[in-house]
């Protein structure tokens, strides 16, 4: 039984904490809202 | 759908608002759909839908500052196609 590869790739460094880049800002812009589906829940009337 | 920053808006009356402190629960009592609102700033807007004479006055009031309008809009026009938000005439008995 072989052992399975060992990942050795180093952690991609994060940017400066904080700062997200563009592209995560627009993404997390998208998301102000979420909408839940909750159909099917017990107790739900 | 594209929100008309222009019109009048109020939150629908079968809509309960419960803040928390990513911001808030919407739930419709019609609809029985739940949303949340991600945002504390984006429930500032809504509950300020009613009192002002647009949307745009809103976002003004409650300090959305100009980068972020594009996002508010967007969320608002959410929140008017899942009928979380109404235009204001509707509620006119």
């Amino acid at each position: 039984m072989t052992n399975p590869p060992v990942n050795n790739e180093q952690p991609v460094a994060a940017d400066d904490a904080g700062v997200a880049s563009p592209q995560e800002q627009l993404v997390e812009d998208e998301l102000l809202v979420e909408d839940v589906s909750i159909d099917g829940m017990c107790g739900v009337y | 759908m594209s929100f008309d920053v222009r019109g009048a808006w109020a939150l629908d009356d079968r809509v309960a608002l419960r803040h928390e402190s990513f911001g808030a629960l919407a739930y419709h009592f019609g609809t029985r759909r739940l949303s949340f609102l991600k945002h504390p700033q984006l429930v500032r807007v809504v509950e300020a839908l009613a009192d002002h004479p647009c949307a745009a006055d809103a976002l003004r009031a409650a300090g959305v500052p100009a980068e972020r309008e594009a996002a508010m809009t967007t969320a608002l026009g959410t929140l008017a196609g899942t009928g979380m938000i109404v235009p204001r005439e509707e509620l006119v008995a």
